[in-house]
Order: C-alpha cells, then structure tokens, then sequence
C-alpha cells in the first residue's frame, strides 16, 4: 500500500486499541485540569466562541435561561418537539447528528412543491425560471450567511460528506505528490478522514494527525509542529462532534498558510451554532452541512472556496449542468460553482436552506450562540451530579469555550443501554456510539460514548429532564448489577 | 408449506424461568429428528426460506406490530425452534410496557452462558451494531448449530441470549428459516423491523445465518464445481434457474446482512 500513515504521539501513547470484553473503560482522569490562559485556545482566536463564553459558568437563576428564553420563545417554531416519545414528552438532544426543522423552512418547503417545482438552468418556461431565481437566491443567502464575498463560491453539494469528497477528489489528486503531507487530528469526523486516506492511496501523500493535550482538546502546539513545507493541506474540524472543542481556526490558518498549505475547515458542527465569517477565518475550503446548519432536510451540504480556487480545479462529478460542450471525445467544462454540481440538484433542499437562513438570521447567531453557550455550560455543571460519569472534553472555564453537546460514559453501563432506557422509558433521544469518530474513541480508551447535544430550541428544563431520567437509569441499571 | 423437522432434546435445561414453557413436556413427543435431514441442508429445496422481501421491509414503530403474517414464516412452523419463537414473541407481547421488556432482557442477559475469552477475537465480532458483539458458531457432530455470544451491553446480551434460546442446537435449515420479520414483537428500542445498522436483533441474526451457511458450506465442501443448479428455493418460488454460486453469493452477500 502506498499510503503511509503517520500518527505522531497518537498511536504508542495508548496501547488500548485492543479489544476489550469489558464496558467502556473510564479512566480515573474524569475531569481534565484546567488550563487557565491556555495559548492553545487563546482569545486572538477569530472565533467568536472563546471571547463570548459566558464568565459564570452556571447560574441557576441565569435569566437567560429562564422562562422567556430563546429556548422557549423558539420552540413553538418546531413542531416535532411537540409530540410524546413512549408515553413521555419528547426531549430532543441530538441536534449535532440532525436538527430540527421550524415551521417557516417546512412552508417554504411546501410552497416550492406546491407552486414552482421544476428543474433548475433548464427551462425557459415560468416555473422552471422561478425555481432557478430561488434557488440561485438560496445561495446568495448562504453566501450572505457565512460573509462570502461572491456566491459563486458556494457549490451546492449532497452533504458535508461530498463536499469534503470533493476537495480531496478534485483539489487533492491533482495537487497532491508521493510525501506531500495532509495534516489531520485524531478528532475528525470519518468523513474528513476517509476521503484523505483515499487520496493518500492514490497519489502517496502521507497523512499525519495531530493528538489530544491534556486537557483532551486538539493539540495546535503539535500541530504547529508539525507543518512544514511538505505540508500541502490541513484537514481540521472547526468544532468537535465529540469533544465539544473548539479550534482556533484564524491561527492555524495563519501557520498553514506561512507553509503554503491549504486548510479545509470542517464547519459541520460550528455553522449552525454561532457565527461564521469565511473572510475572517480566510480558509480555503470551508464545507457544512444543511441539515445540521440550516435546519434543513437532508440532502444538502456546500462547499465554500475561494473563486480563484474553484477555478482551476477539475471537475469532481461528471455530468449535465456542469459541462459548458459536450462533444463525443471530450468536453469543456462549466464555470464554477456549476463545475461542481454535476446533475440535478436538491432544488427544494437548496431553497428550505434559504428560508433557514432567514429564520436564523431573524434571531441572530450572535444570539443564538450566546443563548447556547449558558445553556451548554448548565449542560456540563448538570451532568457532573450524576454519579460516576465521565464527561469527554474540555472542562469549560472563562477562556475555554464548550459547544453544546456533551459525550460522556457512566460508569460500567453500555452508552447503548443508557440511550436505550432514556428513550424507552424517558422519551429521551440522545445518541450512542463513536459519532464517526473511533480514532479518538480508541485514542480515549473506549468504544462508545453516549452524546447529548443542544440546539437553541431546547431550554434549562430540557437539560432537567435529561439529567434526571439519566439518574433514573443509571439507578436502574445498577439495581440490575 | 414444510417446516423443518423437530429435534429430540430442544431445551436446555440451563435457561430463564420466564422462559420455561409451560407444555415443555410434550416437546419431547415431537418426532425424532429425521435422519436425511443431516445431510441435506442448503440443498434442501423448501427448508430455505430467505428472500430479500423478508430483510428489506419498512420500519415499523415501536408501537406493538400489526404487520400481516407472513405465511413462509417459521412462527407456522411446528418444529421446536418455532415454538420457541413463538413462545419469546408471545412473551415480549405480553409485556406493554418498554420499561418491562428492557427487564427481561436484562434478566435473561445474567442467563447468557458465559462465553470464552479466547472465542472474543476480531473474526467473531458482529458488525454494525453500536455496541461490541462476538458471536461463536459451531456445527456439532449431529449436525446441529451451537451458538455463543457475548457483548459489551447489557440489553444486547439480552438480545443475543433469546436467540442463543431459540436457535443454539437448531438444524441449520431452521437457523436460515427465522426471518428478521419474525422478530418484529421483541422489539426494545429498535423494532425488528427496522433496517438499521444499529438493529442488534437483526445483525446478531443475520450473523447467525451467515455463518450457518458458510459451516454448511465448508461440511459440503467436495470438490465439485460450484456450477450445479441452485437448489435453493426462495419463498418468492423463484426457480433453479441460477447457478448455486450465484445463488450462494446473492444469500451471503453483504448487502443482506444491514
Ligand atoms: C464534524 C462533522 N463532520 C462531518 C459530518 C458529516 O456530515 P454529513 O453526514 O451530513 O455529510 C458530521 C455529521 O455528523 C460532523 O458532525
């Protein structure tokens, strides 16, 4: 095999990538120390996150959390969480693998099948010109959203997944040479892992990835290291699906750069939650996904890149829609963003993402990310009464910001059964099992971890809830023991 | 339509009170386990009763099923493995509440017997589950199926225990005649029916089936061409008009295992 895969202070560090027959192992580290004025996560970041963590980590009386918080006034936008779950109220806390979808994006949904579904850049007929504004509309307000400069640099993709397929398909086999090396963390996401190690295959690139501090948050230190001018891109998450971290994207962009490598942001877990500014940031590739960010169906992800990096980037699909002449030997290919978006698109999925974004916007993602960060920080302080829990990530202080999900492991009970018996007997709905994530599972010593995330529409008694049915069962369970 | 015949000693005595079913006693009146039976096995033309209709169904609700039966189902059958069925279906029925079925898992999960360190290696895990799940499979000297598992959950040990119940020391013609559909009422969490990959009851069964045939298999293995009929018989009667390799690779092909 020609790719090589080097994991410098990953792999030798932790000898428990064995098998084991027992519950997921809890280190006695339960909680990570502290780092106060960590330059890892220092505020030069350009990530609004790590400035705006809130000072008091937990406020019972935070009126931000209280009866006329965004969680509440927003909920009544959502009708699904308004169902009972096997005899109990729904409480909905796995926003990070989807998030709901309000009223206005499932009526804008509803209209466009309604009055103008067609086919987009192909009819000249009332409809189909319609769609096409709406969808073309759709993407400015991505653009707007995410403060693009041009919409045009925003390729409609089916997901985050094949948005980050296509930058390793398309930027990467043609740019990437035997030794040149892709930089990634442990933390990634599969789909940001798999696609390189495809590519590393083909062109013998070597990846290397970058392990956790201490403090169980990427290391940047490491990963400063780490770069040289063998480096051709760095592959980071901007927010962990798992550790709820958050990385310092403008200064790891800032190295990379300073060895003239490119950096793709996996933005999948920070576009939905607070704001992001692609200028500021200054990544090269930056991907999300709708459904998680826009509130959306699935379907949909995109892709942000700088025009003049779309452009001389081959094809990834082939296809209609991205071809400007087809002959029968070869064919000249489309301009970006249509380069990039072979076949027909998810027209509908394009413009419900549009109307998430007016949604999100009338709130205000200064807001939202705010709201969520009170309601995350009561999350984390909450989760520490149950017993014999380990919480994964960093513990939130007033220069380490959490997003809003926890992972976490209880003691000698299967992640499985504590989901299994909140959702049976609770009505709860978390997740359990290694998120797409077992390189940093194997790294932590486990198999699984159970993970509840937040969305603005939940609220302090959500968290309630949720606590107490998790008391609830790690009782039971024990009872069982 | 034809069921697999019954063997003699179906119970083993080691298993779960609530599971002791009441007329055990007649079981052993049942006739002796036929003879050819032994040595036919894939090629036994109406044992083998495993469609893609029966995998690829829709998920259902945890609302209890009321799904229409499926007539080639095992729950018609009168062999012992489908009575023990049908006595697990009608147990877990019998149990409304979710709270009351985790119960029983939980309690049949102490009763799983307990399963060799050294048989918890990468060949035996079960994959697609979110939990750790290592399943043994063996073929005895009667020609019989034994089965043992081991997890790193509690409810999935439930799981796998009522199966071990149902299917260790059944013929393999009766471990390829249970169908994910039949399943159905034991649903905890995920419904039998759902068709996803975090559908213990499902994975756990359809690794029992694939195993089961590649043991078959290798019993059968004479060297002969792969290119004899098909006699295996699908419940949507589709005929021996493909090659038995062909046959074999549509039933063992991953895609059936979601
Ligand atoms: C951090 C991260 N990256 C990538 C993805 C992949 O997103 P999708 O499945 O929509 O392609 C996810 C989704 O779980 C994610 O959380």
């Amino acid at each position: 095999m020609m790719m090589t895969t080097a994991a410098e202070g990953v792999v030798v560090k932790f000898p428990s990538f064995k098998i084991t027959n027992t519950n997921p192992t809890l280190t006695n580290r339960r909680f990570a120390t502290v780092r106060f004025g960590s330059r890892r996560l220092s505020s030069s970041s350009s990530i609004s996150v790590v400035s705006s963590v809130s000072s008091s980590i937990v406020n019972e009386d935070e009126p931000k959390l209280g009866p006329v918080s965004l969680g509440h006034s927003t909920r009544p936008h959502f009708p699904i969480l308004h169902q009972e779950v096997n005899g109990s109220k729904l409480v909905y806390l796995d926003n990070a693998a989807t998030s709901q979808k309000p009223t206005a994006v499932l009526k804008a949904l509803q209209n466009y099948y309604e009055a103008y579904n067609s086919n987009v850049h192909r009819g000249i007929h009332f409809l189909s010109v319609k769609a096409t504004n709406e969808y073309e509309l759709a993407r400015k307000k991505v653009a707007t959203f995410i403060n693009a400069s041009e919409s045009s640099e925003i390729v409609f993709t089916r997901n985050a997944t094949e948005a980050i397929n296509l930058v390793a398909y398309s930027w990467g086999l043609s740019n990437l040479t035997p030794e040149d090396e892709v930089i990634l963390t442990i933390a990634e996401h599969h789909s940001a892992i798999v696609p390189w190690q495809v590519v590393a295959q083909k062109t013998g690139a070597i990846l290397k990835y970058v392990s956790l501090t201490d403090d169980e948050v990427p290391d940047t230190v490491k990963l400063r290291e780490m770069l040289s001018k063998k480096t051709k891109i760095v592959v980071i998450h901007h927010v962990s699906n798992m550790l709820a971290s958050v990385l310092p994207i403008g200064e790891i962009m800032g190295w990379a750069h300073d060895v003239g490598a490119k950096v793709l942001v996996d933005a999948c877990q920070s576009v939905p939650h607070m704001v992001v500014d692609v200028q500021s940031l200054n990544a090269d590739f930056l991907v999300a996904s709708s459904h998680k960010v826009g509130l959306l169906p699935y379907i949909l992800g995109f892709c942000h890149a700088y025009y003049e990096l779309l452009s001389v980037m081959p094809p990834f699909l082939g296809g209609g829609e991205m071809i400007s002449d087809v002959f029968l030997d070869h064919s000249t290919y489309a301009e970006p963003p249509s380069r990039f978006e072979a076949g027909t698109p998810a027209i509908g999925e394009a413009i419900g993402l549009g109307a998430a974004i007016d949604y999100l916007s009338g709130i205000g993602m200064q807001k939202i990310h705010d709201y969520e960060v009170e309601l995350s920080n009561y999350l984390y302080e909450s989760l520490l009464s149950v017993p014999n829990i380990r919480i994964y990530g960093p513990k939130p202080s007033r220069t380490v910001g959490r997003a809003a999900l926890c992972s976490f492991n209880v003691e000698d009970i299967h992640p499985t059964d504590i989901a299994t018996f909140l959702d049976q007997q609770h009505g709860v709905a978390i997740r359990s099992g290694h998120h797409c994530a077992q390189p940093l599972h194997r790294y932590l010593g486990v198999n699984a971890s159970a993970r509840a995330s937040l969305h603005f529409y939940n609220t302090k008694e959500d968290v309630d809830d949720f606590v107490r049915a998790l008391k609830d069962t790690v009782s039971f369970f024990s009872s069982f023991k | 339509m034809h069921c697999a015949t019954l063997k003699t000693s179906p119970f083993h005595g080691r298993f779960p009170s609530q599971l002791t079913f009441p007329n055990y006693k007649n079981w052993t009146q049942f006739k002796p386990r036929n003879k050819t039976h032994k040595q036919s096995s894939l090629n036994s033309p109406k044992h083998v009763r495993i469609s893609d209709s029966n995998l690829h169904s829709s998920p259902s609700s945890l609302v209890q099923n009321t799904h229409p039966p499926n007539p080639n189902s095992l729950l018609f059958c009168s062999s012992v493995t489908a009575k023990k069925l049908r006595f697990l279906v009608s147990e877990f029925k019998s149990l409304p509440k979710p709270i009351d079925r985790v119960k029983r898992l939980l309690h049949y999960a102490a009763l799983l017997p307990v399963f060799d360190d050294s048989a918890q290696v990468e060949s035996n895990r079960v994959r697609g589950c979110t939990t750790q799940v290592w399943l043994e499979s063996r073929m005895d000297s009667e020609g019989l199926m034994r089965f043992g598992a081991y997890s790193d959950s509690e409810i999935t040990k439930g799981f796998c225990s009522c199966l071990i119940w149902v299917l260790d020391g059944a013929s393999p013609e009766e471990v390829a005649a249970v169908a994910a559909d039949d399943l159905v009422d034991l649903n905890v969490g995920i419904s039998g029916r759902a068709h996803s990959r975090v559908n213990t009851w499902h994975n756990v069964l359809m690794g029992m089936q694939k195993r089961t045939r590649d043991l078959v298999e290798e019993r059968e293995r004479v060297p002969r061409s792969e290119n004899f009929p098909a006699m295996v018989v699908a419940v949507d009667g589709q005929s021996a008009n493909t090659t038995y390799a062909e046959t074999k690779e549509r039933l063992c092909s991953p895609g059936l295992a979601h």
